[in-house]
C-alpha cells in the first residue's frame, strides 16, 4: 500500500518548520563544541595563554591555555601536552589530573591540557563519535570534557591539500595531514594555523629552555605503537630507565625509536631543533581509536568496552593485554605515571635539571578510584 | 730512549687493556625494538660496558667473548635504521657466522614479553633465536612454547625473569658461566 500525502501550503510550513528545528538543533549542538571545558589547576599554577610565544595565535581558535608552576627550589623544566588529538581523551585527561593535583617543589611545571584547541570544537565527521563525556565524582557530581577531533576545525583552516608538503623537510603527505598538528612541527607563519600553532609550542619549549617534554597520544589496540613511548635519541636512555621501571611495578610498557624519516611529529622534529630537549610521545591502548569499533559512545569512551575486540583480544591480534575493558582510568594511569617516574628520573640523568612535583595520584590511586576523585569538584 | 720504550709500553698497557675491556660483550638489537638499550642498561648495573651498536655490523665483531642480540620487530626502529626486515636478517645472519667462526658466544634475549610477539617480531624470533647458544626470555613471551621448539636443536638453555630488570640475574649467571663475569 502505498501512502500519499498531498501536498498543500499547511504541509509545506509544517515541513519548513521542522528543518528549521533540525537546524536550530544541530546549530546548538556545533556551537556548543565552542564552550570551553571547566578546569581547575592547582595551587601555585599560573595561567598564560599560547598567544605569549605566537602572538598571531592571539585571538583565533588555536590560542589555549598554558599553566606554568615553578617549585621552591631551582631544577629543570618538564612540559606536557595533550589533546594534540582532541579524540585521544586519556592524553588530556592525563594532562588535566598533573594541572589539578600537581605541588612542584624543585624545578618547573608547564602544563598545556588542550593544544590543539581547534580540534576540541567539532567532532570528525562520519565517525558517529559522542560529543562529550562526563567523568563521575563522589556525590552525584560530574565533570564533562568535550570529545573532539584529530583534525584542526575546517572552519579554522580549511581546504585540505590533495597533498600536504611539510615545511621545511618538504616531505609529501596525504592532504589531511595539514590539519594534523602532529605533523606540523617545527611550524610555519606562513602556512596553515595548525602550523602556526606548532611554532608556537616550538617558540614555548626554546624560550622556557624545557628539558623533558610529553605529548600524550591514545592509539587503538590493534596498532603495534600502543601502550609504548616513543623517544628520540636524546630521551632514549631517559625512556628506557622509565620504562624498565614501569614494568617492575607491573605497568609494562613498550619503548620505540622516534624514526627519523617521519617528519613533522612531535617527538622528531621537538628533539631535532632543541639541542638538549627530551622528547618522549606517549601511546596508551583505546578501543574508542581503532577501526574493529562497534558502536562508538560515552560508555566505549570511558570503559572501552567491546565486543569485536574482546573476539580480537583472542584471536592474539591486539597489541594490549585486553580482557573486555580498557577503562579511561587505567589509559589515564598509565600517562601519569609514565610522566611522574620520567620526571623523577630526569636528575639521574642530570642532577640540575631533576624536577620534582608531589601531590600525583599513583597508577593503582586512579586506576582503581577513577579519575573523578582527583579533579576538583565543579559543584554541577 | 729509555722513555720512548717506556711510553710505547704505557701506550701498549692501555691498548691491552681497553681491548679487553671494549671486547667482553658485543650488544645489539635484531629487529630494531627499542629493547637493546634496556639490557644496555641492565649490563650498566652489572657494571658491564658493552659494545652496544643497534645496527652493528659483522667487522665490529673482534675479540668479545660474547655477543649479545636482543630479539624484538619495530616497525618505527626498522624504518629509523632505514633498512627493512629481509636486510635486518641478513646482518643477523651475518653476525651469527662471524661469531661462530671466532668462538664467539651467542647470547639471545626477548624482554619484551607478550607484548613483544606479533607478526614482524616472531619474523625475527623464529629466524634468530635457534643461533642461540643461550636465551633469556621474560615472563609472557614463551606461552605458546614457540621459543622451546626453537632452542631444540642447539638444546640452548632458558632462563626466564619476570621483568626487564629481572633479567640481571640470568645475565650474571651465564655470563660467568662463560667465564665474562665472576
Amino acid at each position: 500500500m502505498e501512502l500519499r500525502i498531498k501536498g498543500t501550503k499547511t504541509t509545506a510550513f509544517i515541513l519548513c518548520v521542522l528543518c528549521t528545528l533540525v537546524c536550530w538543533y544541530s546549530a546548538a549542538q556545533f556551537l556548543s563544541m565552542r564552550k570551553p571545558d571547566l578546569l581547575m589547576p592547582a595551587q601555585g599554577f599560573q595561567k598564560h595563554m599560547l598567544s605569549e610565544w605566537e602572538p598571531r595565535l592571539e585571538g583565533t581558535n588555536m590560542d589555549t591555555p598554558v599553566y606554568i608552576q615553578d617549585g621552591t627550589e631551582s631544577g629543570g623544566t618538564v612540559y606536557v601536552q595533550g589533546g594534540i588529538h582532541a579524540n585521544e581523551p586519556a592524553g588530556f585527561m592525563a594532562a588535566i589530573v598533573l594541572l589539578e593535583n600537581a605541588r612542584v617543589r624543585k624545578g618547573r611545571l608547564i602544563i598545556a591540557p588542550f593544544i590543539n584547541n581547534s580540534a576540541r570544537t567539532h567532532n570528525s565527521p562520519q565517525d558517529a563519535a559522542p560529543q562529550s563525556f562526563k567523568i563521575e565524582q563522589e556525590g552525584g557530581n560530574y565533570r564533562e570534557f568535550k570529545f573532539g577531533s584529530r583534525a584542526t576545525n575546517p572552519i579554522d583552516q580549511w581546504p585540505d591539500p590533495d597533498i600536504y608538503i611539510h615545511r621545511p623537510s618538504g616531505q609529501k603527505l596525504d592532504g589531511s595531514s595539514r590539519s594534523n598538528m602532529n605533523r606540523s612541527f617545527p611550524g610555519d607563519v606562513d602556512d596553515g594555523i595548525t602550523q602556526l600553532a606548532g611554532k608556537a609550542v616550538m617558540e614555548l619549549l626554546k624560550k622556557e629552555k624545557v628539558n623533558l617534554a610529553f605529548d600524550l597520544h591514545e592509539a587503538s589496540p590493534e596498532y603495534p605503537v600502543v601502550n609504548a613511548m616513543v623517544a628520540h635519541e636524546s630521551a632514549m636512555e631517559l625512556a628506557a630507565m622509565v620504562c624498565m621501571t614501569l614494568e617492575s611495578e607491573g605497568i609494562p610498557m613498550r619503548l620505540e625509536p622516534s624514526p627519523v624519516n617521519l617528519r613533522g611529529l612531535s617527538h622528531r622534529e621537538w628533539g631535532d631543533s632543541i639541542q638538549g630537549l627530551m622528547p618522549i610521545l606517549m601511546e596508551s591502548g583505546n578501543p574508542s581509536q581503532g577501526r574493529l569499533r562497534g558502536r562508538t559512545d560515552e560508555a566505549l569512551v570511558l570503559t572501552g568496552r567491546d565486543k569485536a575486540y574482546e573476539k580480537a583480544s583472542k584471536m592474539g591480534l591486539l597489541f594490549i593485554p585486553y580482557d573486555g575493558y580498557q577503562s579511561i582510568a587505567l589509559r589515564t594511569a598509565r600517562h601519569v605515571t609514565g610522566v611522574r617516574v620520567a620526571a623523577e628520573m630526569l636528575g639521574d640523568i642530570s642532577l640540575n635539571d631533576a624536577v620534582i612535583f608531589e601531590g600525583i595520584p599513583s597508577y593503582t590511586d586512579i586506576k582503581d578510584n577513577g579519575i573523578g576523585k582527583w579533579l576538583g569538584t565543579s559543584g554541577l | 730512549m729509555k722513555l720512548r720504550y717506556l711510553t710505547i709500553a704505557v701506550l701498549m698497557l692501555f691498548y691491552s687493556i681497553s681491548c679487553a675491556w671494549g671486547a667482553e660483550i658485543a650488544l645489539t638489537s635484531i629487529g630494531q625494538s627499542s629493547d637493546a638499550m634496556m639490557v644496555k642498561l641492565v649490563l650498566r648495573a652489572l657494571k658491564i660496558t658493552p659494545d652496544y651498536d643497534s645496527i652493528m655490523q659483522p667487522e665490529a665483531l673482534g675479540s668479545q667473548k660474547v655477543l649479545i642480540m636482543v630479539v624484538g620487530g619495530s616497525s618505527k626502529g626498522l624504518g629509523a635504521a632505514g633498512i627493512d626486515k629481509d636486510d635486518e636478517i641478513k646482518r643477523m645472519a651475518a653476525l651469527c657466522k662471524i661469531a661462530e667462526k671466532k668462538k664467539i658466544k651467542l647470547l639471545m634475549m626477548h624482554v619484551g614479553g607478550e607484548g613483544r610477539r606479533g607478526t614482524l617480531s616472531d619474523f625475527f624470533i623464529k629466524e634468530t633465536i635457534p643461533h642461540g647458544d643461550a636465551l633469556i626470555l621474560v615472563d609472557g613471551a614463551n606461552k605458546d612454547g614457540l621459543f622451546d621448539k626453537l632452542v631444540e636443536a642447539k638444546k640452548a638453555k632458558i632462563l626466564t625473569a619476570p621483568n626487564v630488570n629481572g633479567t640481571k640475574a640470568p645475565l650474571q649467571e651465564i655470563l660467568s658461566g662463560w667465564g665474562v663475569t665472576r
